[in-house]
């Protein structure tokens, strides 16, 4: 898993990962060329403007470019509108500053006139001037009488009209009066005479309609102010600019005013236009005109200054002739040499021979050309610039683009300068992106895939590939947020790139560092391609996508409790639906001690009745758990091997009571099986007590007819040999039917310890005393040591001779002749060991643990005596005693340990030894399944019964 | 004559035992099983009986009781249960010695002549008794300084006759190797090692028909050596 195996495939995928990373950033090179290198800059007449040129567009003539369309209709556009400008300001070809403008006249030609009566003409220059020097207004604020009757009298029948519906209504200022004489008195009462003078004259106005007027008005009522708000309505009906009304305090209105300042005289000398006109509509719509005129020619003044030297002769690529017939005059605009006088047949010949030209006649319906510009185009141009109807049209572009500096001009050296080139980035391009996926498939395919040593392929992740898919997506999610904006940050750093020197937050991008900044960028996108991409692939390939993510794990979770509850929807039933109800009536009598709380006889038995059933709701927790406590217990004992244990049934209830029913039944049950487990190992025991037996019968004859043949002295030579060996092979057969019995016994722990305290040492001591002979026999010498105080153990003396018998018998068998033997005893720590080292007569090409397995000898062949369960009966003998026994083979040294705990105080074991018999004196030993009854092991069979034991032989 | 009853109910054995125990001229009837054996007794005298413990008809275990009701001539059960309980269970209900299949034929024989010397000589000795220590078939006088087995003497040395000796003396008494040392030797016990072991096994391959299952000197494993009181 760690660095150091970093096999040939991962080094490779590493390499290939580079390899990518460098194809991506030079991916973004390229764009970079074709992206920094698409954008052109045009400086035409509005300022600078930033054109893109397509890939798509590579091959296309400039001329059929976007930014050749576009160019060109903007100077079309620019050209119909400086020649209107050059009209209204030039007279034969010059800027004429003495032209006299009619500013009513002007405003209803350019439809801003709000029907003014009243006209006022002004020099072109002054106009000019003021538009520069700006307009200024002063403000009046008067009351709404003093408005109405600024320029006089105005109440008068003749200035009013009946509506369709009989309403009085103001018409128009048709009469307009001195000053009244008494204001707030209705003028007619006194002064019928003013009217009758100025009956004939009416003011143009119907002497029908102005008796009807008048009628209503001496009927109807209504007081001067009323009058006034009817005048005044109609004033701010007009849509006039300049007036505001105001209200103050005490909620009386004023009208506020504004009034133009005139700065310059009209070509009358006027500059007070409230005299001139004499109400306050027509002075407020010529005010509205002139402040209109002024605006419009300053502006187009400007216009005009940059339009006419962008256009004038021989400085621009675009050439035109526009005349238009004007007062039955012919005006001829153009920016090319000797034309005024030209013939139009004449001038159309020579526009005919550019490449790009455009030839337009409304009048004629001659429309000719070969641009994109349609005649719907051109003809709203001159409508919207009221071109009089006779007007020819004739438009060209100098494709030698002769004229430098101009817009067509810097475009069609960029375009030529880029275009070309593009192809070539493009291949690139191509060719480097088809890399970039060959190499990102080779890559997915090999992700996450390992081969180990023998071959086989196995699925692996990284650290990175095991955190939570959430997280995936979250930082996928960072990495697309980034990547979005550092694509935005591409795309107005690529248009910036055509202006020299482009500035981007506060920076000076020189073009190394815009370039750089792509590769960046591609190496940024192919990097958190790759870390995301091949982290999916390696999810999906090892199978975790899903199950290792948050949501996964908790829809899992849900899942689980879900199916929890519904497994358990008894439980739901049993404890939720009476726990909540519980809850709910506590809730309840809280509440209504609460809502009683005045009523303290209510209150009390509510509190008594609440106390009443938490005390038995905890009753029947405290029982209920009281019982599952003695279950618990109940099966504690049974499980520490006393399986005969009933739980009191009777006692217990509902959900216990089922438990412990069961428990009993799963306790006789394993009772049951121990019994039979027993019984068959018993039975097992048996049989093969009862095989040797039957061995042993026809064993006796043989051994004494063997004995008699022997007794006979046979002469010949080899009959006597053979009956040694029949003599030494009946012998083996004895001891192999005695050893097998006992270990069937020992093995099925069919086997009574009387254990007693003995000194392992004087035990050693003994049997080397009875075994003295055999060991001379084998020429062994015993060097028997002791260490520490003397080694008390706590066993049964017949099998400890038993195990020292076997070990020594051992040892004479298989110790090298003429070695020694060493037995050391330690009482060290609690422990009593003895050891037993011998030199082994044969080699030992078996692990020690096989040694002790039944039937298993040192030498394969077994042609030395014994029955091969000698070690196996001696550790079986000592396991069954509490003690260890551990073999020891380095080379030919075989050495064998056992060991026993010391036995320090006999008192306590006497007492112990003592209940033991008192409890179950008949208690087998049981190495499984009852581990704790090594008190009652050690029981005299001396005192059993013998008419018992007989049927139990029987 | 002394005869000698053979109750087996495999024919082979019988004749085996008979042939060993004719050699010593001993008269043999032979019994196939319990009843056969009990006929035999009404009819004859016999002097002992090898009654083997498996048997049809009648089992030796019940044969032997039946035995008992009327006689107390010896017993030696032949049987091929080794365990301690059989052992136990044949002397308790009137064996007198009780021999395990497959056994060896002269230790059969040494048995048989054991049992009936002590049957035959029963009470015979009684003389100063302050200095004649017996268990059973075992005497050892310390005025003449002579040990007998079933009245037959034994060679000892002096080592081994002052072992058995104090062990005689001290009936029932369980002495250990290093008591026994400083009490024959008069030394300390330290490096005694397997000296008196040694010693303690050639005393019994003296007196004791099979050393390995001793009659009169016991080895007590772990603890000592004893001499049981009988």
């Amino acid at each position: 898993m760690k660095k150091t195996r970093l096999d040939s495939t991962q080094l490779k995928r590493m390499i290939f990962c580079f390899i990518q990373h460098l194809i991506a950033a030079g991916i973004l090179l390229s764009v970079a060329s074709l992206m920094l290198n698409s954008y052109i800059e045009v400086n035409s007449i509005e300022g600078s403007h930033i054109y893109k040129i397509f890939p798509v567009e590579n091959g296309m003539e400039f001329e059929e470019s976007e930014i050749y369309q576009d160019l060109f209709r903007a100077s079309v556009s620019d050209i119909m509108q400086l020649v209107a400008i050059k009209n209204q300001m030039e007279t034969e070809g010059v800027f004429d500053g003495e032209k006299t403008i009619d500013i009513t006249d002007f405003a209803r030609q350019i439809g801003v006139d709000g029907g003014c009566r009243f006209t006022v003409g002004y020099e072109l220059d002054d106009l000019i001037k003021w538009g520069k020097r700006g307009t200024t207004y002063t403000t009046y604020v008067m009351t709404m009488s003093e408005f109405i009757n600024y320029f006089g009298y105005v109440i008068y029948p003749e200035n009013f009209t009946v509506d369709q519906y009989g309403q009085l209504a103001f018409d128009g200022f048709y009469r307009v009066g001195e000053e009244t004489l008494n204001t707030g008195e209705y003028p007619f009462d006194d002064m019928g005479q003013p009217i009758e003078s100025a009956q004939p004259a009416y003011y143009g106005k119907d002497a029908g309609d102005v008796s009807i007027v008048y009628e209503k008005m001496q009927y109807s009522g209504l007081w001067q102010n009323e009058f006034e708000e009817m005048v005044f309505s109609y004033i701010m009906s007009q849509g006039l600019e300049g007036i505001e009304l105001l209200k103050d305090d005490q909620d009386r209105t004023s009208v506020k005013v504004s009034l133009l300042d005139c700065i310059y005289p009209d070509m009358d000398g006027n500059t007070d236009f409230l005299k001139k006109t004499g109400n306050w509509v027509d002075c407020l719509t010529l005010q509205k005109n002139l402040a209109t005129a002024i605006r419009h020619f300053s502006d187009n003044y400007q216009q005009y200054q940059v339009w006419n030297r962008a256009y004038q002769k021989n400085h621009s690529n675009v050439k035109y002739v526009v005349r238009l017939q004007e007062d039955s005059q012919m005006k001829t605009f153009s920016n090319i040499d000797d034309i005024t006088n030209m013939e139009d047949e004449d001038i159309t010949e020579i526009f005919s021979e550019y490449r790009r030209y455009l030839i337009y006649y409304p009048d004629n319906l001659v429309f000719m050309g070969n641009t994109i510009l349609g005649e719907d185009e051109l003809y709203g141009y001159l409508r919207d610039y009221n071109y009089p109807e006779i007007t020819h049209i004739w438009l060209a572009v100098d494709t030698n683009y002769s004229v430098p500096g101009d817009a067509f001009y810097n475009a069609e050296a960029l375009f030529t300068r880029i275009v070309p080139k593009s192809w070539w980035i493009l291949i690139a391009l191509a060719v480097l992106s088809l890399a970039w996926i060959g190499i990102g498939f080779y890559l997915t395919v090999t992700a996450g895939v390992r081969e180990n040593k023998d071959g086989t392929r196995e699925h692996f992740l990284n650290h990175f590939d095991k955190i939570w898919t959430e997280f995936l997506i979250l930082f996928s999610g960072i990495c697309v947020y980034f990547a979005y904006n550092g694509y935005q940050y591409l795309v107005r750093l690529a248009e910036m790139s055509c202006v020299t020197e482009a500035e981007m937050n506060g920076l000076r991008m020189s073009r190394i560092y815009e370039y750089l900044y792509f590769i960046a960028y591609g190496l940024f996108l192919s990097i958190a391609c790759g870390i995301i991409w091949y982290s999916i692939v390696r999810r999906v390939k090892s199978h975790n996508l899903l199950t290792d993510s948050f949501f996964y794990r908790i829809v899992l979770l849900f899942s689980k409790v879900f199916s929890f509850v519904f497994r358990h929807s008894n439980s739901m039933v049993s404890i939720m639906l009476p726990y909540n109800l519980y809850l709910f009536l506590n809730f309840i009598g809280l509440l209504g001690i609460y809502q009683y709380r005045n009523r303290k006889l209510i209150s009390i038995l509510i509190l008594v009745g609440l106390v009443a059933l938490n005390g038995i709701v905890g009753v029947i927790l405290f029982k209920n758990n009281a019982e599952r406590q003695e279950i618990i217990a109940g099966i504690k004992r049974i499980r520490d091997g006393e399986v005969d244990f009933k739980l009191e049934v009777d006692s217990l209830h509902g959900a216990n009571r089922t438990l412990a029913d069961a428990v009993n039944n799963i306790g006789e049950g394993i009772g049951k099986a121990v019994k039979t487990s027993m019984k068959d190992e018993q039975m097992k025991t048996d049989l093969i007590t009862n095989v040797s037996h039957d061995i042993k019968t026809p064993l006796t004859s043989i051994i004494n007819y063997i004995d008699l043949l022997k007794r006979l002295k046979l002469k010949e030579e080899p009959a006597k040999g053979y009956i040694d060996i029949l003599d030494s092979k009946a012998r083996r057969l004895k001891q192999l039917t005695d050893d097998l019995v006992e270990a069937s016994k020992i093995s099925s722990g069919n086997i009574i310890l009387n254990n007693e305290r003995l000194n392992l040492y004087e035990l050693i001591q003994q049997g080397i005393g009875e075994m003295a002979d055999k060991l001379e026999d084998s020429k062994l010498t015993v060097i028997c040591d002791r260490k520490g105080p003397a080694a008390y153990i706590y066993a049964d003396s017949r099998r400890m001779w038993r195990v020292v018998e076997n070990l020594l018998n051992n040892i004479c068998k298989y110790a090298l002749e003429g070695t020694r033997v060493y037995i050391d005893i330690e009482n060290e720590g609690g422990r009593v060991s003895a050891s037993f080292k011998n030199i082994s007569k044969q080699q030992m090409n078996i692990q020690p643990d096989e040694l002790t397995e039944r039937f298993i000898r040192g030498d394969s062949a077994r042609s030395t005596e014994g029955s091969g369960l000698g070690l196996s009966i001696a550790k079986s003998l000592v396991q069954a005693q509490k003690g260890e026994f551990v073999i020891y083979l380095d080379g030919d040294l075989f050495k064998v340990t056992i060991s026993f705990p010391e036995f320090q105080k006999p008192e306590q074991l006497m007492l112990s030894a003592g209940q033991g018999n008192i409890g179950n004196s008949m208690d087998r030993f049981e190495v499984t399944l009852s581990p704790r009854d090594e008190d009652s092991k050690e029981t005299d069979r001396n005192e059993k019964d013998p008419s018992e034991q007989n049927e139990a032989d029987s | 004559m002394i005869n000698i009853l053979i109750c087996d109910d495999d024919k082979e054995i019988v004749d085996a035992i008979e042939i060993y125990l004719n050699n010593d001229g001993y008269q043999i009837f032979k019994a196939y099983d319990g009843e056969q054996a009990l006929n035999i007794m009404k009819k004859e005298e016999i002097h002992l009986v090898l009654m083997d413990v498996m048997m049809p008809k009648l089992d030796g275990i019940r044969t032997t009781l039946k035995i008992r009701e009327t006689s107390s001539v010896p017993i030696i059960m032949l049987s091929a249960k080794s365990e301690d309980t059989d052992k136990i269970l044949g002397l308790n209900i009137g064996a007198d010695d009780y021999i395990t299949k497959p056994f060896n034929p002269l230790e059969l024989v040494a048995r048989v002549k054991s049992n009936l010397r002590r049957y035959t000589s029963l009470g015979s000795m009684n003389t100063d008794s302050r200095y004649i220590y017996q268990v059973g078939g075992l005497t050892i006088n310390d005025e003449t300084k002579q040990v007998t087995v079933d009245d037959e003497p034994v060679k000892m040395t002096p080592i081994e006759y002052q072992i058995l000796l104090l062990l005689m003396k001290n009936q029932g008494r369980v002495f250990s190797i290093d008591q026994i040392y400083e009490n024959i030797w008069n030394e300390d016990a330290v490096g005694a090692d397997n000296t008196v072991a040694v010693h303690i096994r050639h005393i019994r391959e003296k007196i004791e028909i099979n050393p390995k299952e001793p009659k009169y000197l016991k080895v007590v494993w772990g603890v000592g050596y004893k001499i049981d009181k009988q």
